[in-house]
């Protein structure tokens, strides 16, 4: 049974409207991320989705039931067995690990015994009498991921988990994250406007964008990176330059030469690029390298083209005000404005 | 000035609390007069100090339980107007506590407003008023601190208790109550000690507790006695004041994060909201206001002569500005000095400013006279009594009691000094009188008009020291109020109170405009 069906979701903050016609499912063990800019209606519809906000339309199912219809909340957030990982933990301060983990299943006979294969589980076994305070941004991170998980919840939401790790920390506990959520078979709904974090943690992603928010794109992470719909997924996505076209079948005519396409086309089309697509050659050329930015293993430059200016990688590190030409290898994508 | 010197001067301030208390000591061993003084008993003492216990115990439980849920539902219930109730709710602190005593007792009173259609029989007085009175006094300040620690409080540990099964009144017991435990010890102290401290309330509803005795004693070794009765059980409380305030500042959970959401309350407890704000607000403002201005304008169609108000109202004025120049001027020097230097003396200094200042304004005014006396019986000579009838004793009371009230005003903008700045006119070859002119006291301004205002506000309607320690010749506001209500005039208790009230309320309202703006 899926895990959790969103059914043209909208909503508006007075006469603001944040969200507009959203729809998508999770099935269970699977990991969506809702990817989009600030402003963008996430976090609207992660609170939807967990009650604490009422959306005026469409429907949310958890594991099939109704939880809110048309502005009508059927199931309190309390009731909804909707788990939820805060972007800043919110553990109760005045409670050990044990007991916070514990808060969600104080009914429960065996929730000793739960609480411990949790806490093995996450790896904070020996920090099971602490409080939270005394533990790091990483440990806090995993009692809120135990507590969530304990009720054994049909979703778990994740609220931007890592936007206050550093960048080290957040791609270890990443991985970490998704293999305890793999472990645990849970359907999880990842929020985020990182998009590191979507493409590498999700196994679809769900690209929000526009005024209202709508929908975008609903895809793996591979295709809404190779192969966005729209400008702004691309934009959304990863750094990217356009290329205007003309694109015959399964290739286009560009001012720097014919592009493979992903997909056949025919007529005018606008082509998204990676920086990783375009490759620099220097000699003879029209091109000319504006600047350079140096990150080690690789070079970032601007080179202004036939086709305008654009950004790519380079392994060799041109100085500005070489001149040479630029090409483009592998696919790419004709995305729609 | 060097730091020394200061810090002695800031030591100096606050140790004027001593006076009082010597005074007090000093009273013990005052010759008779010609009367011969009750037997000093503790079988007096005792049952009075009983009594004030239990009027502050029912008192803080009273308004802790409603000033709670008043505050709970101002921040997180979802009805109508409840943005304009809270702020009405409010409108009660403005109503001095003798005043809502005077009309209480005159309302329900056989045959008054609400005692004859209730068919009381007998006065309004004692014990159970004195309880109305000071928990329609308190409840307001017991809404804020709560409303302003749910305020704090971050909405998502609600939210995570919600989304982990809870239900509304296991998430206030376990996630909310353990954060307001603090607030709830605070505000629990801070109107204990409102309550033992109070002397208008009580002088009015003639209930027997020790500051109504102490005042009505006046003289001799019993009431020396009854004044360290209540200094036994005020300054545990303001010691308790200090080490709860201090943990509130350290309470986990002060954010910016966002508060809690609202929701719809349940009908039953939608009614007993309304009711609640309609007995506080009704009580507490609407009811003196409209009973002020019935006796008033009572007064006038009887042709009342209203004698002198012009006169009280000027008294008023000129005393509450007087004594709110001296406190300001006292209090800049132990605020600059500790603004300056965060040591352990500071912190010393700071807890004796407002353990000072908690002392009750009738304890205060009780101790200075004694002291005036025992000096006028070491040197006779000396024109001590021109200190009273200069009106400096009252300005010294006045200090002593609000002392803090400024200090609290004046420290935030001493350290919000920049001291880079002064740092920087020091290069540039500023003296230490032009740094402290050109840059510190444009700096200080707001700090230390907001202490004077602050400051003026209690003065114009403060009662006990007013009471003993004004001139002879000068008459107040309030020395009015209490004296006609003593005697039964109400139109004039009437016309002062609403004259009172105005003035109270427009400086009010004036300094929360202008800290709106500032």
């Amino acid at each position: 049974m899926t895990a959790l069906r969103i059914e043209r979701l909208g909503h508006a903050y007075g006469a603001a409207r944040v969200l507009s016609d959203v729809s998508f499912a999770v099935e269970p063990g699977t990991c969506v991320a809702v990817l989009g800019a600030s402003g963008s209606g996430k976090t609207t519809l992660l609170r939807s989705v967990a009650g604490f906000v009422t959306p005026a339309q469409g429907r949310i199912f958890v594991r099939g039931a109704v939880v809110v219809e048309d502005g009508r909340e059927r199931v309190p957030a309390e009731r909804r067995r909707v788990g939820m990982v805060f972007q800043d933990y919110a553990l109760f301060a005045h409670m050990t690990v044990r007991e916070n983990v514990e808060f969600g299943i104080h009914r429960d006979p065996d929730r000793a015994e739960r609480v411990r294969g949790l806490l093995a589980l996450v790896g904070l076994s020996e920090l099971a009498g602490r409080r939270p305070t005394e533990l790091s941004g990483g440990q806090q991170q995993r009692v809120a991921l135990a507590r969530a998980l304990a009720p054994r919840p049909a979703v778990i939401l994740l609220d931007e988990p890592f936007a206050n790790l550093d960048a080290a920390l957040r791609a270890r506990l990443g991985e970490e994250v998704r293999d305890i959520l793999r472990a645990a078979g849970v359907a999880t709904l990842l929020v985020t406007h990182d998009r590191a974090d979507a493409l590498s943690l999700a196994d679809r992603v769900a690209v929000l964008g526009g005024t209202p928010a709508r929908l975008l794109q609903l895809d793996t992470p591979e295709a809404v990176y190779a192969r966005p719909a729209t400008r702004a997924v691309a934009a959304l996505t990863g750094e990217v330059s356009f290329l205007s076209g003309t694109a015959r079948g399964q290739v286009a005519e560009t001012p720097l030469g014919p592009v493979a396409l992903t997909a056949a086309a025919q007529g005018a089309v606008t082509l998204a690029v990676r920086p990783e697509q375009l490759r620099f050659d220097a000699g003879e050329g029209t091109s000319r390298v504006l600047s350079r930015r140096y990150f080690g293993p690789r070079s970032h430059l601007r080179v202004a083209t036939p086709a305008g200016e654009l950004g790519m990688d380079a392994a060799d590190a041109p100085a500005p005000g070489t001149a040479g030409s630029v090409r483009v290898v592998g696919a790419c994508a004709a995305v729609a404005d | 000035m060097s730091r020394a010197l200061l810090r002695a001067l800031a030591a100096a301030v606050v140790g004027l609390a001593v006076l009082p208390v010597l005074g007090l000591a000093l009273g013990w061993f005052r010759p008779p007069g010609l009367l011969a003084p009750p037997p000093v008993t503790l079988d007096r003492v005792l049952p009075l100090a009983g009594k004030t216990l239990a009027l502050a115990a029912c008192v803080s439980a009273l308004s802790l339980a409603l000033g709670t849920w008043l505050g709970w539902m101002e921040q997180r219930a979802r009805y109508r107007g409840v943005r304009l109730l809270a702020l009405f709710s409010m409108l009660p602190m403005a109503v001095p506590s003798y005043l809502l005593a005077t009309v209480l007792r005159e309302v329900f009173a056989p045959g008054g407003w609400f005692g004859a259609p209730l068919g009381l029989t007998g006065r309004f007085t004692g014990f159970w008023p004195s309880v109305l009175a000071l928990t329609i006094g308190c409840t307001p300040y017991v809404q804020l601190l709560v409303g302003a620690a749910l305020r704090r409080f971050p909405e998502a540990q609600e939210e995570a208790a919600r989304s982990l099964g809870a239900g509304p009144w296991r998430r206030f017991a376990q996630v909310v109550a353990p954060h307001l435990r603090p607030t709830w010890a605070f505000a629990l102290v801070l109107v204990a000690v409102y309550v033992v401290s109070d002397f208008g309330a009580v002088a009015v509803l003639d209930c027997e507790v020790l500051t109504w005795a102490l005042y009505k004693a006046r003289s001799g070794r019993d009431a020396v006695l009854l004044g360290f009765g209540i200094m036994a059980m005020v300054l545990p409380i303001l010691v308790a004041v200090r080490l709860v305030e201090g943990r509130l500042e350290h309470a986990p959970g002060a954010s910016n994060e966002r508060s809690g959401t609202r929701r719809a309350p349940r009908r039953s407890a939608l009614a007993l909201t309304y009711g609640l704000h309609a007995v506080m607000i009704g009580l507490g403002f609407a009811l003196p206001v409209a009973a002020l201005t019935a006796w008033t304008l009572r007064g006038v169609v009887h042709g009342a002569s209203f004698v002198a108000i012009g006169a009280s109202v000027r008294d008023t004025l000129l005393f509450a500005a007087a004594g709110a120049v001296v406190t300001v001027l006292l209090a800049l020097a132990p605020a600059w000095s500790n603004g300056r230097r965060r040591d352990r003396t500071a912190r010393l200094l700071e807890h004796g400013a407002y353990v000072a200042s908690g002392l009750p304004g009738v304890l205060v005014a009780f101790g200075l006279l004694q002291l005036l006396l025992a000096l006028r019986r070491t040197s006779p000579d000396l024109p001590w009594q021109a200190l009273e009838r200069a009106g400096l004793l009252l300005m010294l009371g006045y200090a002593l009691r609000y002392l803090a009230t400024g200090y609290a005003a004046i420290k935030p903008a001493v350290l919000r000094l920049d001291p880079r700045q002064e740092e920087s006119a020091r290069s540039l070859g500023a003296g230490r009188f032009r740094r402290f002119l050109r840059l510190s006291l444009p700096g200080l301004a707001p700090g230390l008009a907001a202490a004077f205002a602050l400051v003026f506000l209690a003065l114009l309607k403060e009662l006990p020291i007013t009471l003993l320690l004004t001139p002879i010749g000068s008459t107040t506001l309030a020395f009015r109020v209490f004296d006609a209500q003593r005697e039964g005039s109400l139109p004039d208790v009437g016309l002062a109170g609403l004259v009172l009230l105005t003035l109270a309320l427009g400086v009010k309202l004036a300094l929360q405009r202008w800290r709106t703006h500032a």
